[in-house]
């Protein structure tokens, strides 16, 4: 079964949308390699049946997925990733970005900061580099 | 063809109005939640599109059929009770119930009765737990194989276990049929994940009514100093103040004025919002 | 839909069925007895002839009287009072129950009609306890009747007792109990509520309206001149009215009857009359004829009918208002 692919996580207390959740969570599993173009993503319910969301919901994010071109709906047949995310970049353990935040978060541990100095140091940096307006 | 809709619809229990003036329309395969503090009205209204209450003001219909005291056949209706025969066995109330309908499905019932952990069909109803009681209810109803569920506080009594599982059946049946369901609570936090639709009832009448999203979008909360509230633009529906600070919630708004900081609502606030408004009306009322 | 009905008395079925197998047990063997005890005291010609004609010792029937007297109060009672069971136990709960716990809910949510449902939860219901009735109530009657002049019977058809038990007045008072408790209970919405008032409301109109059913029956009537010495009081039959005429036709108050026969009771010279100056004094008062209406005892058939055409009349009034009642409930 593909559900074995991709599985989502509805966290409820987020305050982040259940549609946007499950947005992010598909971008996030494309980016990292998990879900190739060619896969077909959980039908609704099949996620309901995992997680107890609204079926709408689920369709809703899929139509938004679609609309980035991400994704592809076929007619009784599901919803099918249509375009990588992935690249060397992220892709595996061994990519190199990868490896230098390792080494870099390695130091912080070192370094005796805590997880939310850390949380509050990345954030920063991101927002740096991507204004907000660019994310959204 | 909408599955429900009000026309200025009242009821008066001698004389209190328990719902008055209500107007909606629910869209086709939508799933609302129907919220509002206890006695708001909720009970009252899905018991008269169920047809077990006549309105004293106003007509209900469902796909666009009046209801005249008897339920649509593409409506079912899970009373808060969950009124069920409970010195029957399940089975037997399977049976008793398929024999009140014309249109029955032992199928659905079999597969509603069979998801989760599975119902023992030799138990008597009244010996089951608090969940197993309302899945049976709910595969009753379901057997109906209704396009529009009416559920009067499916989740009231559960655990949060058998509160996930009720709710992933009421979501299967969503995504497998299309179901259009309505069902009401007086705690946001249940529905909040599930529904894509609020219908807000205070005092008997409708406070707020349509896509969630949509709502939430036409809504800012704009924070900011009490001495020049009068820069802010929109219609204002609530607002809490300080010594200098002022909290307001706005419908329509325009941009936020220099010195404000404007951001959407949670369905949370806004619910409190609005609930706040309509207190505050009837006490000056 | 009668298979549910069905299911959901079961209890009380059972219940009845055990009432008609001990109650056809009990009064089989009562009879039996009661056979064999007319026959070892040689009383068996006493039960169908008139009492005077019984040559039996008095001390003998008396104490066949004595022992029986008990079984057969118990039996009429029985029959007298199993329509305000049927009431009580089988009228009263059953829409009342179904509103309190609140079932009713799930029937009107289905798509069987309201008054549907209510017709087959009334067959289910009535027409057992019906059955049971007309069973006790024969198998009563079939020892009864063996008992004959020894028994009630004695008493005569219209023995307020054994017009009770007879013909089909019980079935019009069960009828009448039942549908009594069925339309309280619709209204209250509370079975005990049901239970009480509906019993206490069928003992009133049962007994208010004991009465009325006699004047709807045509009457007989007898004059015979005031010197006759044929009795006018018919044995068994129903005296309705009884009195005097004058020569005229024109019936005399009972209290003027009552001065004029005290006069008769003496000569004009203050010394008691004789027999024949006595009748003779009575004509000449002006009391030309006795008369008196009443319903003989072989039309007893005709006063049942309408007895229970009455109650039944009532049973469909309260039947059509329970309806009406539960397509308002919500």
């Amino acid at each position: 079964m593909l559900t074995d692919v991709i599985e989502f996580r509805i966290d409820r207390r987020s305050g982040v949308s259940t549609y946007m959740q499950i947005v992010q969570q598909v971008k996030q599993a494309m980016r990292l390699g998990l879900l190739h173009p060619g896969d077909r993503l959980p039908s609704a319910r099949e996620v309901v049946e995992a997680t107890a969301v609204n079926p709408n919901t689920v369709l809703k994010a899929y139509r938004e997925l679609e609309r980035e071109g991400l994704v592809e709906a076929r007619r009784g047949l599901g919803t099918f990733v249509t375009k990588s995310l992935s690249s060397e970049a992220t892709i595996g353990d061994d990519a190199p970005l990868r490896q230098e935040l390792t080494g870099w978060m390695g130091r912080a541990q070192q370094g005796g900061l805590l997880v939310e100095d850390v949380d509050a140091l990345y954030s920063a940096v991101r927002d740096e580099h991507y204004p907000a307006e660019e994310r959204a | 063809m909408n599955p429900l809709t009000a026309t200025a619809v009242g009821k008066r229990y001698r004389t209190r109005w328990a719902v008055r003036d209500c107007s909606f329309a629910i869209p086709e395969g939508k799933v609302v939640a129907l919220v509002g503090p206890n006695g708001a009205g909720k009970s009252t209204l899905l018991r008269m599109a169920a047809g077990l209450v006549r309105p004293t003001t106003g007509e209900l219909r469902t796909f666009d059929t009046p209801v005249n005291g008897r339920i649509h056949p593409d409506v079912s209706f899970l009373a808060q009770n969950r009124s069920l025969y409970r010195d029957l066995t399940v089975r037997e109330l399977t049976r008793a119930v398929a024999a009140m309908n014309d249109r029955w499905s032992a199928d659905r019932v079999r597969e509603v009765l069979g998801l989760l952990a599975g119902v023992d069909y030799d138990a008597k109803v009244g010996t089951l737990s608090a969940g197993a009681l309302t899945q049976v209810a709910i595969a009753m109803a379901l057997g109906r194989l209704p396009r529009l569920l009416l559920l009067d506080e499916p989740l009231s009594d559960l655990d949060p276990l058998a509160r996930d599982e009720t709710l992933r059946i009421i979501m299967t049946e969503v995504a497998d049929r299309g179901t259009t369901v309505v069902m009401s609570s007086h705690l946001l936090s249940d529905l909040r994940e599930v529904c894509d639709h609020i219908l807000l009832i205070d005092g008997g009448r409708v406070q707020v009514d349509g896509d969630i999203e949509e709502v939430l979008a036409r809504h800012r909360i704009l924070v900011g100093p009490v001495a020049e509230e009068s820069t802010v633009e929109g219609t204002l529906v609530s607002a809490t103040r300080t010594e200098r600070q002022a909290t307001l919630l706005l419908r329509e708004a325009r941009p936020a004025p220099e010195g404000w900081a404007g951001t959407e609502p949670d369905l949370e606030s806004l619910v409190m919002g609005y609930l706040r408004a309509s207190r505050e009306r009837r006490s000056s009322a | 839909m009668i298979w549910a009905s069905w299911r959901r008395q079961r209890a009380q079925l059972i219940t009845l069925l055990g009432m008609v197998v001990i109650g056809a047990g009990v009064i089989t063997l009562l009879r039996s007895n009661m056979i064999d005890a007319i026959n070892s005291s040689q009383l068996a010609h006493c039960v169908t002839q008139a009492i005077d004609e019984c040559s039996a010792p008095a001390e003998v029937q008396k104490a066949f009287r004595t022992e029986w007297a008990t079984p057969f109060q118990t039996a009429q009672i029985l029959i007298i009072g199993l329509p305000a069971l049927i009431g009580v136990f089988i009228g009263a709960p059953l829409f009342a129950r179904e509103l309190e716990q609140g079932t009713h809910v799930l029937a009107f949510t289905q798509s069987v009609s309201r008054t549907r449902w209510m017709v087959s939860k009334l067959v289910v219901a009535l027409v057992p306890a019906l059955i049971v009735l007309i069973v006790l109530q024969y198998l009563v009657w079939w020892w009864l009747t063996a008992a004959g002049a020894l028994g009630p019977r004695l008493n005569g058809s219209f023995n307020p007792v054994n017009f009770g038990i007879d013909h089909v007045s019980p079935v019009g008072y069960a009828l009448f109990a039942f549908a009594l408790g069925t339309f309280v209970g619709v209204v209250s919405r509370r079975t005990l509520v049901a239970m009480t008032v509906g019993l206490g409301a069928f003992v009133v109109v049962r007994f208010a309206l004991s009465g009325l059913v006699n004047d709807l029956v045509p009457a007989q009537r007898r004059e015979v001149p005031a010197g006759s010495d044929v009795d006018l009081r018919q044995g068994g039959g129903l005296e309705l009215e009884f009195g005097w005429l004058n020569a005229s036709g024109q019936p005399i108050p009972h209290d003027k009857v009552s001065a004029l026969i005290q006069a008769c009771k003496s000569t004009p010279s203050g010394t008691p009359n004789t027999q024949e100056g006595f009748l003779a004094c009575l004509p000449q008062s002006g009391l030309a004829k006795k008369y008196t209406s009443f319903i003989p005892e072989s039309q007893a058939w005709q006063v049942h009918l309408v007895d229970a055409a009455i109650f039944g009349g009532l049973a469909v009034l309260l039947l059509v208002g329970t309806a009406w009642a539960l397509r308002r409930q919500s």
